[in-house]
């Protein structure tokens, strides 16, 4: 009788174990890299009988049915968007993530809300770059100011003043990972309000980027 | 309003979940028609202004093939909350592929809500707003999803700030089949599938002879004189979070649905209006958007709060509208290319309703407090109509679904919303199971468990 019983609450709960898939995480590190070298890629699924599957486009070796949880480290020659699927009888579950290999795309936008502040008056914003997202080897050869108003762009106690839609390659042998600090001077008849209004509420600067030693 | 005494019927659309930016943002692109008097998308591909972030790293929108998404996109207030991204007193517009990211915990290089729809895509609301009235300052009412916002469209006020598998409350009196009752206005509800007033528990009206199979529309129209005609008309999509979906593919724009079956639904009301020159003549057809479904806007939501009402099943009120959202305003009394920047709203529709049929615009006193707060009536936008109605009836596109239609099978609702829908249609068949049959055939496929 215990026996019957036992077999029937497997019999019963098993289809909602396997049935609710649910990836409970996933991440590629860094996100962009250089050629040659790897991702790392994580994942960790549920309920659904061990039926996972890390999908590569375009295809790429190393990638198919793999365990519920794991890792997995990779080389993409080119951008590559990673997914990863778990399929399930009743809900299934995916999740995307693209690798941006340089120089496939090299350029790229970094940038944050911006705020009124700093010691001199101007609108400023700050942000970080990651290591867990952009490859050390990763520099920004080119920095370009898309704004009519002056950029004052710093990193690492490097501050270079960018003329309005003009450019710099004053951070080409810098890594792109790290702290950023962007900023516009507020100008000498203008309320900060107004100069926030006028970039939107935040402050973009675009990279070009490519790969150092 | 003069204009409004020449208006018989009243037809309202409402569609689920895209933004303003998404559908209509071309018009004012210049590859895409470059209109000048459209608060659409300038150079979108390279505007700073509109860049979003995630982790220092900018977005911008991108134009996107219309087709099933992969994803639901975020759109509960939490998540509307970290897409407008307040910064001091401004909302900057600037955290939709963050919360894209942290709701699906994918991060691509053009996340789906910073997507927008060339002409092709959006053919039917391309025309309607090149042959008809665009408003580009609706706003969704409040910053959060459908339940919440679908309860102020139909009373004014909501006394939810989520979407959850329970029946809507609403505040006696205000809810718009009881208003319309009270003030002796006929009306009607044609359906697709289930109906979205199941889930306000209206049990006795959704089962009720005001409700009909959209199916019925085109019969109803060819047989009933002008006179007969209902003084407001509902026409509801099959929705994507309906349990069953049995003869209509869903087609209320809801991602991950494609907006192509939506666009070719609202193409057959516009020919059914159409059909009978006299009836177009004294017929006003609005469409719009419940809420902006998680996809990207450019213009900050107004400044409009909404307070806590009384009974409210939520804390803390909202501050400001959700974002814009598509509407679009279709009658011969309207000249070609109008657009109307007025402040609207959802209750903008209420103010109608209520100018025309009681007198004043003030429906109830949330509607009042929100036209005083700059919310302006459907009607001021007709101010300017034209001494006779058009003579001319533009044809709609002929093609309009350009994207793929895939029916899959739901294996389970998964969603706060497919919960709700699957929740209220079988308390629907608990109430009254003959009825519910009759009314909604499908519901005999919904699974018991």
């Amino acid at each position: 009788m215990h026996d019957r019983l036992l077999i029937l609450a497997t019999v019963l709960i098993t289809p909602f174990i396997v049935g609710c898939a649910q990836i409970k995480s996933f991440s590629v590190a860094p996100s962009t890299v250089c050629p040659g070298e790897t991702v790392k890629i994580d994942w960790q699924a549920s309920g659904n009988n061990g039926n996972v599957i890390l999908d590569a486009i375009p295809p790429l070796a190393g990638t198919g049915e793999v365990a519920t949880e794991g890792s997995r480290s990779l080389a993409p020659t080119q951008s590559t968007r990673f997914v990863i699927k778990a399929p399930g009888l009743l809900k299934s579950d995916q999740r995307e993530w693209d690798v941006l290999v340089i120089p496939s795309q090299s350029s790229r936008l970094l940038g944050g809300i911006a705020q009124c502040g700093g010691d001199r008056q101007s609108v400023l914003t700050s942000f970080t770059i990651q290591q867990k997202d952009t490859s050390s080897r990763v520099r920004a050869v080119l920095i370009t100011n898309s704004y009519h108003r002056p950029l004052l762009v710093s990193k690492e106690g490097v501050e270079i003043e960018i003329p309005p839609n003009g450019t710099t390659d004053g951070f080409k042998n810098a890594p792109i990972s790290g702290t950023w600090t962007v900023r516009t001077p507020v100008g000498p008849d203008e309320a900060c309000e107004s100069a926030l209004e006028a970039v939107a509420g935040r402050l973009t600067i675009k990279t070009q980027m490519s790969c150092g030693e | 309003m003069a204009i409004l005494d020449q208006i018989q019927t009243i037809v309202i659309v409402m569609m689920e979940n895209r933004s303003f930016d998404h559908v209509l943002g071309h018009l004012s692109m210049a590859r895409f028609g470059n209109r000048k008097d459209v608060e659409g998308l300038i150079d979108p591909e390279t505007n700073p202004d509109y860049t979003n972030f995630l982790d220092g790293v900018g977005y911008q929108p991108f134009q996107l093939k219309d087709g099933p998404l992969l994803h639901d996109l975020p759109h509960g207030r939490p998540f509307v909350a970290t897409q407008l991204a307040k910064a001091g007193a401004r909302f900057t517009m600037s955290g939709f592929a963050d919360a894209y990211y942290q709701a699906t915990g994918s991060k691509v290089n053009d996340p789906p809500p910073l997507g927008f729809l060339a002409p092709g895509d959006v053919s039917m609301s391309n025309f309607l707003a090149t042959q008809y009235a665009l408003c580009d300052n609706w706003f969704a009412p409040l910053p959060t999803d459908t339940q919440p916002n679908r309860s102020v469209a139909y009373s004014g006020y909501s006394l939810i700030d989520d979407t959850k598998p329970r029946p809507i409350p609403t505040i006696k009196g205000s809810f718009i089949f009881e208003w319309l009752n009270a003030h002796n206005v006929s009306w009607r509800v044609y359906h697709c599938g289930i109906s979205f007033f199941t889930l306000f528990d209206k049990f006795d009206e959704v089962l009720g002879p005001n409700f009909r199979s959209f199916r019925h529309l085109p019969g109803d129209f060819e047989s009933e004189p002008l006179s007969e005609m209902p003084n407001v008309i509902f026409i509801e999509p099959e929705y994507t979070d309906s349990p069953v979906h049995f003869g209509w593919t869903p087609n209320d724009n809801h991602p991950p649905t494609s907006i192509g079956p939506g666009e070719h639904f609202l193409r057959d009301i516009y020919n059914l209006l159409t059909k009978d020159p006299a009836k177009w003549s004294r017929t006003l057809l609005i469409t719009t958007h419940d809420e902006h479904g998680g996809f990207f806007d450019h213009v900050s939501p107004l400044a409009i709060p909404a307070p806590i009402p009384p009974g409210a099943l939520f804390p803390v009120g909202f501050e400001s509208t959700g974002p814009r959202v598509p509407a679009l305003i279709a009658s011969p009394w309207i000249s070609p290319g109008t657009v109307f920047k007025g402040a609207m709203d959802h209750t903008s529709i209420l103010q109608l309703l209520s100018e025309k049929f009681a007198g004043t615009p003030d429906y109830n006193d949330e509607v009042k407090r929100r036209r005083e707060l700059g919310i302006q009536s459907v009607s001021q936008a007709l101010a300017q109509p034209l001494a006779q109605p058009r003579a001319d009836i533009p044809p709609p596109p002929p093609d309009i679904i350009s994207s793929s239609v895939e029916l899959t099978t739901m294996a389970a609702p998964q969603t706060d919303s497919q919960l709700a829908f699957t929740a209220a249609a079988k308390k629907l068949l608990m109430y009254d199971r003959k009825r519910a049959l009759e009314n909604y055939p499908e519901l005999a496929h919904l699974p018991d468990k």
